[in-house]
């Protein structure tokens, strides 16, 4: 149930932050409508009005549907099935809205042809000659402080865990500070987007970019930061003490910090845009075509990769870019994983653990042959009510399955094969390795340690 | 200053870029003696290939607008005293647009017209 309201506080709030981002994306202040580039006195006709009101309507009942459906997760008992939905779930919220917002914009697309609303400046890109490629806010000077002390934590770290036989927990650690340089590289990569057009005056052109990217800076400032300090926490927890509760607080308060960091982006930059847009000139482009659906960049005359967003806040991909071509695949790719091991968690989790004596063979079976010890092997077999106070390296840990290496302090590590529920395993010594193992039920467990001993010498 | 750029149009990207550069400085966008952008800054605020814009700048050089220097990269000339004279490029291209008009059916007044217009909008160099 603990695992349930940590899905609940950290992933819940999501949709409702995504509802309050989305539902002002029919009628952006900024002149744009579902990604449209809008006149003010286009945005304020009718038929766009009335196209807003009903986008709103359809991502309200969307929203209220998503609401209701990880709810269901309280009243069902098994992990994995819990886990499947809020994953799922978590997926669909992401992706959900773009439905009713790409409705919006094919209505604001044929409204806009309809009555023939065309920008004189139709083709043409806009670009601030003055300081190109000077309005910098991100200084290496302030980020290479966090990732140098992450890495550092890093490699103690990796020391640390090699040292006690843990590889596992060091490259855990390893793979946050890791994040931190890849936060890092992001930070410069957004810094060195273009200066952005608002009107024919370089000075407000200049100024404008310059707030953008200092909210920005800050932004990953205080991100690579967050993530130095829950690397030095994660290399504290996992390589003195294992105690799992620490861990997952502060997933917890990592989770609420990086929300409130966006949230407060997301404000900062509403600000920005609020003061700046009486100074905006009437939409200078007219790049409709090269945006799909209001919502990807897709322009193969532009090298730029990053692009400011039209649909929410920071930046988007330049498809048309051979790194933005690699990265959508890579990004589809990784979304197939999702269903992929959700399938895999329910398997482990209703899946019996069959061990099985045969041809002077222990056979350990969970999905697939796990274990096969000869009996010759066997130094020492022991049937034990207990199982030792451990910690997970790698494999699964669900209320009824541990399976895989699991550490024991100041013993070393052994392999795990057993169900935590059962109330009798087995405890076997080999040359090489200690196992902890139990079969479907404590009869079938106690039946294999009968006959295993009856076959040793 | 900002530049405006057609992708769809069929005058060349560099022709495009030293074009809105002498307008810039016709107008008074650019003064003279400013510092201008380095080839590459340009060329990655554009999203376009340096060797293009490198291309313009060695247009606008050739002309007499800008003068390129191996420390500051390239700045607005100190125009000279000018000739008082159209350049015989410019002059063949003010031939076709005049034969344009004439095609289009339009009097040398209304011509006229639009040249005072564009030749009084700005700031005087």
């Amino acid at each position: 149930m603990i695992v349930q309201f940590i899905f609940f506080l950290t992933m819940y709030p999501v949709l409702f932050i995504l509802y309050f981002c989305m539902r002002n994306e029919g009628m952006r202040s900024d002149g744009f409508s579902f990604g449209i580039r809008m006149k003010p006195e286009w945005q304020n006709d009718t038929a766009v009005r009335r196209a807003d009101e009903t986008y709103r309507r359809r991502l309200k009942k969307l929203t209220v549907i998503l609401a209701i459906l990880p709810l269901t997760t309280f009243f069902i008992p098994y992990f994995s099935v819990s886990f499947s939905i809020w994953t799922l779930w978590i997926t669909a919220i992401c992706f959900a809205p773009a439905f009713p917002f790409a409705r919006g914009y094919r209505e604001i697309r044929s409204i806009k042809q309809q009555k023939d609303w065309q920008n004189q400046n139709r083709g043409y890109s806009f670009t601030e000659i003055r300081n190109a490629g000077q309005v910098r806010c991100a200084k290496s000077a302030e980020f290479l402080p966090p990732v140098l002390l992450g890495a550092a934590i890093a490699v103690y770290s990796l020391y640390r865990a090699a040292a006690q036989g843990r590889i596992e927990a060091g490259l855990l650690t390893a793979s946050f500070a890791a994040l931190t340089g890849f936060l890092y590289a992001v930070a410069i990569w957004t810094d060195r987007q273009k200066t952005e057009v608002i009107c024919s005056d370089s000075e407000i052109n200049l100024n404008y970019s310059r707030a953008r990217k200092h909210i920005w800076k800050n932004m990953w400032l205080a991100a690579v930061w967050l993530n130095t300090a829950f690397t030095a926490l994660l290399a504290v927890v996992l390589t003195w003490d294992d105690n799992i509760s620490y861990i997952l607080w502060s997933c917890i308060i990592y989770t609420v910090a990086s929300l409130l960091l966006s949230f407060g982006v997301l404000k900062k930059m509403k600000e920005v845009s609020r003061r700046y847009s009486p100074l905006k000139e009437s939409p200078l482009e007219d790049d409709d075509s090269h945006w799909l659906l209001g919502m990807f960049y897709y322009n193969s005359n532009d090298r730029h990769v990053l692009v400011s967003k039209r649909v929410g806040i920071g930046t988007t991909l330049n498809l048309a870019t051979p790194f933005g071509m690699g990265f959508t695949v890579f990004g589809c790719l990784c979304l197939l994983i999702i269903p992929v091991s959700c399938v895999w968690m329910i398997m482990e989790e209703f899946t019996p653990i069959r061990l099985s004596v045969e041809n002077g063979l222990l056979t350990a079976e969970h999905i697939r042959v796990e274990y096969e010890i000869p009996l010759s092997g066997i130094e020492e077999i022991t049937l034990t009510g207990e199982t030792p106070r451990w910690s997970r390296q790698n494999g699964t840990g669900m209320e009824n399955l541990n399976k895989g290496t699991f550490h024991i302090r100041n013993v070393g590590n052994c392999e795990v094969l057993l169900n935590p529920q059962n109330q009798l395993f087995l405890r076997i010594e080999t040359e090489d390795e200690t196992y902890y193992m139990s079969s479907a039920d404590d009869a079938e467990t106690r039946k294999i340690y009968g006959q295993i001993t009856q076959a040793l010498p | 200053m900002v530049i405006a750029i057609d992708d769809s149009s069929d005058i060349p990207i560099y022709q495009q870029i030293r074009n809105q550069i002498v307008l810039g400085i016709s107008d008074g966008r650019l003064r003279q003696g400013e510092q201008l952008p380095t080839v590459r800054s340009l060329a990655v605020e554009i999203g376009i290939n340096a060797m293009t814009v490198n291309r313009a700048y060695q247009l606008l050089k050739q002309e007499g607008y800008i003068v390129t220097e191996r420390r500051n990269g390239a700045r607005v000339s100190t125009l000279p005293e000018g000739s008082g004279q159209l350049s015989p490029q410019a002059e063949q291209t003010l031939e076709r647009i005049i034969s344009e008009a004439k095609i289009a059916g339009m009097s040398m007044e209304s011509f006229l017209d639009i040249c005072r217009k564009y030749f009084q909008e700005g700031e005087p160099l």
